[in-house]
């Protein structure tokens, strides 16, 4: 047993490991040294109750958060309850969420094509735009699927949500798609 | 009082050895020292809470019978062996893993509860302040990983990411979440 750590692993180390992203014989050393080390037990243990803390708020949908599919397929193997909105450019769709709903998901169809760089605009009459900077999706990609924070769109009374997706090349933006979210609260 | 001192200053090694010389008495502070140990090597390797328990439960009854009735060459070096027997367990569930696999498929949604089953021990609401105020990208990185456990490589591929960049980003959202915690810009 070690009495304070000579050899502290550095927090991306820890992540590495957790993830599977260490290679095997870095990860089976650092085992080896975890088994024999308090310091380090506690280390990873903080990293592993933040990542369960997280992962309890994403099971929740308690924040806003762009995902992708193995994301929704996790959702679903967890039996969560989601309600999902797909739109094409130019759709304006219906929508609400439900005391029985675990998840709100809209689907942006769209082209990604050769985009390296991408705000999502939200714009609701009245209000200044709100602008999600650099979001993060394939090129290969289809659609940005947005978990919604339950929280917030359950606090929504009736409005009118229009998203756009704009590609950033240097000073141009380029809008991939216009959509439009009319939102009913449903009654509890 | 003195003796349990005496017990939590040994370390592992000491403790072993006296408990295959017949120490029943340290049995306790070192299953206490090893579980968690144990634990965590099976959330790592499992990724299913319930899984590692049996994993504490099956790796830690095994060698301590085989410490206690001789069966351990070097006592010395019960930390490696224990080490070794997760190890073991690990690759024989995996060997059945296609099968889990199957059955987690068909039975997973009512296996669902087991699946979040303690409460961490972090302030929730404070964490979600804090993930919001991370950058969109660095978000979706930390869900990605400890929501969908996914790694670096299949977060880099539906990202649109480089597996490298993906642990940036990751270090760097983990980094700010643990600041934000804490309290420090």
């Amino acid at each position: 047993m070690t009495r304070g750590c000579d050899r502290p692993p550095e927090l991306q180390m820890l992540a590495d490991y957790w993830s599977g992203d260490l290679p095997a014989p870095d990860a089976e050393r650092f085992e080896e040294h975890l088994f024999e080390c308090r310091d380090c037990e506690g280390r990873l243990r903080d990293l592993v109750d933040l990542g369960d803390a997280v992962r309890r708020l994403a099971h929740e949908g308690a924040v806003q958060v762009i995902v992708t599919p193995s994301f929704l397929e996790k959702a679903t193997r967890e039996g969560l309850r989601i309600r999902e909105y797909a739109v094409s450019p130019r759709d304006r769709v219906s929508c609400t969420v439900t005391a029985q709903d675990d998840l709100l998901i809209s689907r942006m169809r769209a082209d990604f094509t050769g985009v390296s760089n991408l705000d999502v605009r939200l714009r609701v009459e009245g209000q200044p735009d709100v602008w999600i900077k650099d979001v993060p999706v394939s090129p290969d990609a289809r659609e940005l699927i947005m978990a919604q924070a339950m929280p917030v769109v359950r606090a929504l009374g009736r409005i009118v949500l229009h998203f756009s997706l704009v590609a950033r090349e240097g000073q141009s933006e380029r809008v991939l798609g216009d959509y439009t979210f009319d939102h009913t609260p449903t009654p509890p | 009082v003195e003796e349990t001192k005496a017990e939590r200053d040994a370390n592992d090694s000491e403790l072993a050895v006296r408990l295959a010389g017949g120490d029943s008495a340290v049995e306790e502070e070192l299953y206490r020292r090893l579980a968690p140990r144990v634990r965590l090597y099976g959330l790592r390797h499992l990724r299913d809470p319930a899984a590692a328990d049996d994993l504490v439960q099956d790796a830690l009854l095994m060698a301590f019978e085989m410490l206690r009735t001789g069966k351990v060459r070097e006592p010395e070096r019960f930390v490696s062996f224990v080490l070794g027997s997760c190890r073991r367990i690990v690759a024989a569930l995996r060997r059945g893993g296609a099968r889990r696999k199957r059955l987690l498929e068909r039975f997973g949604s009512e296996l669902a509860p087991a699946v979040i089953c303690e409460a961490p021990p972090v302030d929730l609401d404070r964490l979600a302040r804090c993930l919001e105020r991370l950058p969109e990208r660095d978000r979706s990185v930390v869900v990605m990983s400890f929501y969908a456990e996914a790694g670096s490589e299949q977060i880099g591929v539906e990202l649109g990411l480089s597996p490298g960049n993906v642990r940036v980003v990751r270090h760097r959202a983990l980094s700010r979440l643990r600041a934000c915690l804490e309290g420090t810009p």
